[in-house]
């Protein structure tokens, strides 16, 4: 086989443009930490990986669903915590007015604290997160009670309106409550209270019966409110999981172990070197140095 | 006896032979590094010899050799392999000019990243829901404007950029095609050198090392048939027809077309066949690869905004109109015109969020909008003979049909069929379930949900108590008794699928062009080795040559000095007896 000078040099060049190209591309991973830098490098994975970017971007909006949903639920526990108290104290006026032995004086003062309760519950249904009513159903931008007098109430004047928190893929979550269905009966329960106290006769049984039926029915809405704050606090540690695990998913795909990643660079730096003084070597050899 | 001055002739061919062979030597050694160079030898045959046979003969034993000749000075080349480097190297021309192309392109798609494409039509469903879960805050709806218009912005963005590598690819094509003219013109005038070189009996071998590099360079353009012709001359053929015969050289032209891309034929008007080469790829890059990705960024432009727009328009503003389109765009340039529907984008409180005027606190068609991202159908229709969301229920009081909602893979008409309170919906496929419709009571939601076709109907009666039966009466009588999903991609698929396959292809195509460009050059730089090793010169060898050819030379020399001394003799210092 003959070989010339100009074999020798495409042979070195060939070499050492070749070594450079795969350092070129160790370095590149090693700085940019990622092995997928561009759609060619493995087609597959990148296909996966750009799917997973877009359900982590999913996961990170339900975990901000699931925040904001959170800040309702606790208004709205917060307002039925009030409330509750409210209704307790009530009771206990109802049973002081049933006693027959109370004259109009005290009877009138019964009514009066009957009618702050009356108001300060209307207070408590125009609850608010972010300058919307939380008990209004879809009609956020209104009170659902407004006080129209001294211990007096305007009708419900909100809607039913359902609204709903995306909490997880294909999982929804009713959040409101609609007002009339928590505070009408308690409303209804003081005004009766009031108007008894007020007729001047000791509070009737059946009054009393509805303040404690409207108690009941306040702390089940209580405890449904309670389970639904349970709720959202697994779908946040669920999607927090998921959130981590498709991280993890997405980091195998995408990331670049550092440590093979410097050791392969070395490698080729390495190879790369070896290549420049084999070239050196070869290509200054020649036989005019021996002619004389 | 032959005549004394017979040897000094001897010696003096053989210092014109030594003389050519350093000749050609240092014409080797000067030429070694240019390009397309072949290496040439001297071809020495000894002279004719004397005597003849003839008449008047001399008596003399013969035959007498006369000394050297120069036949011919040649080249050493492989014509055969040229002709495969030729081939080769339009194929290498053909991937190289494919991966630079096709990296263009998937520069555009830095995918997997969150800044994208794909980041931004994840953060535009994502500002949908952000809206669902809050429909009176201002910033919240300007947040998804803004979001919008991003979109919109970079599809036109990345429109625009696949139509520049489009217009960069229509240059190139020009440039190449003035690139074969000249050389085709320069191939012809070498034949016409050559050939009056060739029909006197000499060896035009630089000039026919200068053609060789011409056609070697043409035929990374463009596929080359080369024929020899017996007086020298090359005829050159691409796809067919003869681009260069004898010294005509027939010329390219490019011809425009309606969209303003570039396509290469023949002077006269006829095609240009290009099974391979440069051009060729050129021309597939921009007319089927470009196209047919250009052709999907529209579907996915289309499909996004029609969905959108179908489900805003039977939404609610803040200002209790009905929705607008959200986008508005230019049929067969989605991605190019995409833009917000200027109206919305001045003011946010056109954004439509909810079922029904006058309830600001429902996001419910905001979600719907947002489910559209694992969405692979959504409900459309005109309203005025679809049932939609929206839609009033008239039958004995008003009930409201808020929103229908479709996890239902295929698109298709459906029909609503029923009678008392039992509701049926067929699709045109066949498939069909029944569900049982309760009474409603006033101020209450309800749900029809058939689970099994995955269709829901969400319903809400403000005002009075409706028995199901009316509802199914509602559903049932004609001109709102069908229901239309439609499809936001052909094949179904969810947006995240389509864009993630799109990006899939182009980086398929791309890695697939690398390879093929990297095998390519490796059996170029074979094939030119072995060029290199049959032409190549070797300086080391022309150099234990030359100091052959000058021995034989001083030899050479030696001998006329020798014969000098000789006729001296003869002539100075004979006959000088008795002087």
């Amino acid at each position: 086989m003959r070989v010339t000078e100009g074999m020798i040099y495409n042979t070195t060049n060939q070499s050492v443009s070749s070594t450079m190209a795969e350092m070129q591309t160790a370095t590149e991973k090693v700085s940019s930490t990622k092995q997928l830098n561009r759609p060619s490098d493995n087609p597959a994975d990148v296909r996966s990986a750009v799917q997973l970017h877009d359900t982590l971007s999913e996961i990170g909006q339900f975990l901000r669903n699931i925040d904001a949903a959170t800040s309702k639920v606790s208004a709205m526990d917060t307002a039925l915590s009030s409330a509750g108290e409210l209704i307790q104290r009530a009771n206990e006026l109802a049973l002081e007015g049933a006693n027959g032995t109370l004259d109009a004086s005290d009877r009138a003062a019964i009514s009066q604290e009957v009618s702050q309760l009356i108001e300060a519950m209307a207070q408590d249904a125009g609850a608010k997160v972010n300058d919307e009513f939380v008990f209004s159903g879809f009609r956020v931008d209104r009170a659902p009670y407004t006080v129209t007098g001294p211990g007096a109430v305007s009708a419900y004047q909100g809607d039913h309106g359902v609204t709903i928190a995306r909490i997880g893929p294909a999982s929804t979550m009713q959040i409101n409550v609609a007002g009339d269905a928590i505070f009408q009966p308690a409303l209804d329960a003081l005004t009766q209270l009031k108007a008894d106290l007020d007729s001047g006769n000791p509070v009737q049984a059946g009054t009393i019966t509805k303040v404690q039926g409207a108690l009941d029915s306040l702390l089940t809405t209580r405890a449904q409110i309670g389970a639904r704050a349970n709720r959202l606090e697994q779908a946040q540690s669920s999607q927090e999981a998921l959130q981590t695990s498709d991280k993890a998913l997405l980091s195998q795909l995408e990331d670049v172990d550092m440590a093979s990643a410097i050791t392969e660079l070395t490698k080729r730096q390495t190879t790369y070197q070896a290549t420049l003084a084999v070239t050196a070597k070869v290509i200054q050899t020649s036989l005019l140095d021996y002619l004389r | 006896m032959s005549s004394p001055f017979f040897g000094l002739d001897i010696g003096a061919t053989a210092l014109r032979a030594a003389q050519q062979l350093l000749d050609t030597a240092a014409h080797n050694v000067a030429n070694a590094n240019t390009a397309g160079y072949s290496r040439q030898r001297v071809t020495l045959v000894s002279a004719p010899p004397y005597t003849f046979p003839a008449f008047n003969r001399s008596g003399l034993p013969g035959q007498v050799g006369s000394g050297v000749n120069v036949a011919a000075i040649t080249r050493v080349r492989d014509n055969f392999l040229d002709l495969q480097v030729q081939a080769q190297t339009g194929l290498k021309g053909e991937w190289d000019t494919r991966q630079q192309e096709l990296a263009k392109i998937e520069a555009l798609f830095p995918e997997p990243s969150d800044s994208g494409l794909g980041g931004t039509i994840g953060k535009f469903w994502n500002a949908w829901q952000d809206v669902a879960s809050d429909p009176t805050s201002t910033a919240a709806r300007s947040a998804l404007t803004e979001q919008a218009s991003s979109l919109a912005m970079e599809f036109n963005r990345d429109s625009t950029q696949l139509g520049m590598i489009a217009s960069g690819i229509d240059s190139q094509v020009t440039q190449k095609v003035q690139t074969i003219n000249d050389l085709a013109k320069q191939i012809a005038s070498l034949n016409g050198q050559i050939q009056r070189v060739a029909v006197t009996g000499d060896n035009p071998n630089d000039l026919m090392d200068q053609r060789n590099q011409l056609l070697q360079q043409l035929s990374q353009i463009v596929p080359l048939n080369v024929l020899t012709r017996a007086d020298g001359t090359m005829t050159v053929l691409v796809g067919g027809t003869d681009l260069v015969s004898n010294v005509y050289a027939r010329q390219v032209s490019v011809q425009t077309d309606s969209t303003g891309h570039a396509h290469p034929i023949w002077s006269d008007g006829s095609a240009l066949t290009l099974p391979s080469g440069e051009l060729k790829s050129l021309l597939g890059v921009r007319d089927t690869d470009l196209a047919n990705y250009r052709t999907q960024l529209d579907s996915l432009a289309k499909g996004i905004a029609d969905a959108t727009n179908a489900l805003h328009q039977r939404g609610f503003d803040a200002t209790g109109a009905a929705g607008l389109p959200l986008f508005t765009y230019n049929a067969g340039n989605e991605s190019g015109t995409m833009a917000v529907n200027q109206t919305i984008a001045a003011d946010p409180r056109r954004v439509a969020t909810s079922a029904a005027p006058n309830t600001p606190g429902d996001g419910s068609i905001a979600g719907l909008i947002a489910d559209l991202r694992n969405a692979t159908t959504y409900v459309s229709g005109d309203p005025a003979t679809n049932v939609m969301g929206g839609t009033d229920l008239t039958t004995n009081g008003t009930a409201r049909l808020t929103t229908i909602s479709s996890s239902r893979a295929t698109a298709q008409t459906w029909t609503f069929s029923g009678s008392g309170s039992s509701l049926t919906l067929t699709g045109a496929d066949g498939t069909t379930q029944t569900i049982n419709v309760a009474d409603m009571a006033a101020g209450t939601t309800t749900t029809l949900n058939f689970d099994q076709l995955g269709i829901q109907l969400n319903i809400s009666s403000p005002t009075t108590a409706k028995a199901g039966a009316d509802l199914v009466t509602d559903l049932t009588t004609g001109g709102h008794n069908t229901l239309v999903t439609a499809s936001l991609f052909t094949p179904p698929q969810t947006t995240s699928d389509f864009y993630a396959g799109l990006v899939g292809k182009i980086g398929t195509a791309s890695s697939q062009s690398i390879e093929m460009a990297k095998n390519q050059q490796l059996v170029v730089d074979q094939l030119q080795q072995r060029v290199e090793e049959t032409s190549g010169v070797s300086l080391d060898e022309e150099a234990t040559d030359m100091v052959r050819f000058q021995h034989a030379y001083q030899a050479a020399a030696r001998v006329i000095t020798t014969m000098d001394e000789m006729l001296d003799t003869l002539i100075n210092r004979t006959g000088q007896v008795g002087r």
